[in-house]
């Protein structure tokens, strides 16, 4: 029985296809309204009760719902100055279904090189900061946590943003402005222990410069600045409770400056990602970690096979605990890393099935505490 | 010997015919493609790299004006539309799917409109004098468009 959020999520993606459908049969009548749809799902088994990481792992039992997103993208074109833009995201969560506004904004071009957007922005941080529920867009089951684990909290901002555009050579140099607040909620651990963080961004601001040639390779450089507030809620043992209960604590994170590069090739041959990011923060439960990736994938015909080792490393300060509710109070993750390899096979244009299997070991503080384990990941995606 | 010879000539003109015949079939697998604009366009010429840029949504060296593409409807196999992929911006259909996916999930573009007949062709010409778009040399219509780029 599927719950009301389920539902619901299950209704709007019934009127979206609805909407394609018209939407299709319109085109070539050039309608002013675009709807475009995508879709994914994914399941982790692994060989650990516990979970690091906000993204894929469910850690003690295999759950399709944690990571099914369903998404709606709407483009209303009022005129060839003025848009409007959307994309709704219903994301499973254990056992129900969560819809928010990934984005919606109103756009303005006034000059072929220059977009001004008013609303709720992504904030280009990452590679994939644009297509972060876009699972099709990537080759990977899941976006590698060690990296895009390190600020999920920035993902977003209610603010405005400049777009400057440049054709440079046969490339395009493109500078990406945006400055906003926002409220942000980070949910992670498995079902067992589930803990979530929410934060309040008072104020941010972030660039992102990049050269993008044709199709072929993207370079990029981006820089984020924010003043941060929240508080972590996690599941544990408390005094006077005899069974875990949720209790939050307020957590201390202040400025925090987040840099990230990266850099995507491909070609017939040969597919290649690679980023860093370098968090720093003021407050001791959020400061300083850094976190890199590098894959490389060869495309045979539909198939992909690919390898990817993700790393986060000189983790300082008490954001990241122990998943163990008895140790998460004194014990803290220090590093990481994981080296997986995966296969994927493009059914059609639209859809992909991906696999991946890997090694991952995390380090806290105490080395004692210090576990590995490994998993596998099934997953596909459409967009439509 | 004068059968022999017969035989001789039939074989080589079955030869030569078979090879016309692929050359025939090249051909016609590869519509021949032209890049063209409204007479009132301010451009003159066009490279192919601006071409594919423009067809990927990335401006163009051009001042202020806005040129916009106008893409073709795939209406059959080896059609224009497939000539003008592989010949001038040099991706797949599936390759220019993904790319366009990228950009539309990111609010950051979308895939130009599309004409279905040359007829369509004719009026967004007519209408926007800063479109580009491509045709057959058999569409081709001086009077209608101005000659940008001839793809070979």
């Amino acid at each position: 029985m599927l719950s009301q959020s389920a539902r619901r999520a299950w209704i709007v993606v019934s009127w979206a296809v609805g909407f394609l459908t018209a939407a299709d049969g319109h085109a070539q009548n050039q309608s002013p309204l675009d709807i475009r749809g995508f879709a994914s799902t994914a399941v982790t088994d692994t060989t650990t009760s516990y979970y690091m990481g906000d993204l894929g792992s469910t850690g003690d039992r295999l759950s399709f719902t944690k990571n099914t997103i369903f998404g709606m993208n709407l483009r209303w074109t009022i005129n060839s100055e003025w848009s409007a833009m959307g994309q709704l995201v219903a994301r499973g969560n254990y056992d129900t279904f969560g819809m928010n506004v990934n984005w919606g904004f109103v756009e303005w071009k006034p000059h072929p090189k220059l977009n001004l957007k008013l609303g709720r922005i992504i904030s280009p941080l990452w590679l994939y900061s644009q297509q972060f529920d876009i699972a099709a867009s990537y080759p990977w089951v899941v976006l590698p946590t060690e990296v895009y684990g390190l600020a999920s909290i920035l993902r977003s901002l209610d603010g405005v943003s400049l777009l400057f555009r440049q054709p440079v050579g046969e490339g395009l140099l493109q500078l990406d402005l945006i400055a906003g607040t926002s409220r942000a909620k980070q949910e992670f651990g498995s079902a067992r222990n589930p803990s979530r963080v929410e934060i309040d961004i008072d104020s941010a601001w972030g660039a992102e410069l990049s050269y993008e040639l044709q199709d072929a390779l993207l370079f990029r450089v981006a820089y984020d600045q924010a003043f941060v507030t929240g508080y972590s809620t996690q599941r544990g043992t408390a005094p006077g409770f005899s069974v875990p209960v949720d209790y939050s604590l307020p957590i201390s994170v202040g400025r925090t400056d987040l840099f990230a590069s990266g850099i995507r090739y491909q070609n017939k041959w040969l597919q290649f990602h690679s980023e860093w990011v370098r968090r720093l923060a003021e407050g001791a439960d959020y400061s300083r970690a850094s976190g890199w990736y590098a894959s490389a994938g060869v495309p045979l015909g539909q198939w992909l096979p690919y390898f990817l080792y993700s790393s986060v490393y000189d983790i300082v300060g008490t954001g990241l605990r122990h998943p163990n509710s008895a140790l998460a109070q004194t014990v803290f993750q220090t590093a990481g890393h994981t080296l997986s390899t995966g296969l994927n096979w493009q059914v059609t244009d639209s859809v992909v099935i991906k696999s991946q299997v890997g090694h991952s070991v995390v380090s806290f503080t105490n080395t004692i505490h210090n576990f590995n384990y490994n998993f596998v990941q099934l997953g596909a995606a459409t967009t439509f | 010997m004068k059968i022999l010879r017969q035989h001789s000539f039939s074989a080589l003109l079955a030869q030569q015919l078979t090879i016309l015949g692929f050359f025939w079939f090249a051909l016609e697998t590869h519509a021949q493609v032209l890049v063209v604009a409204s007479p009132q366009s301010p451009l003159v010429g066009i490279s192919p790299t601006e071409v594919k840029s423009l067809f990927l949504g990335n401006p163009i060296q051009g001042g202020n004006l806005d040129f916009r593409p106008l893409d073709r409807m795939a209406l059959e196999a080896n059609s224009l539309k497939s000539s003008f992929l592989d010949r001038v911006m040099m991706m797949k259909p599936g390759e220019m799917k993904a790319y366009w996916s990228r950009k539309i999930f990111t609010g950051r573009g979308t895939p130009p409109p599309e004409a279905k007949t040359i007829e369509q062709v004719r009026e967004w010409l007519s209408k926007e004098p800063l479109i580009v778009t491509y045709v057959t040399k058999e569409e081709f219509d001086p009077k209608s468009m101005k000659l940008l780029l001839e793809v070979k």
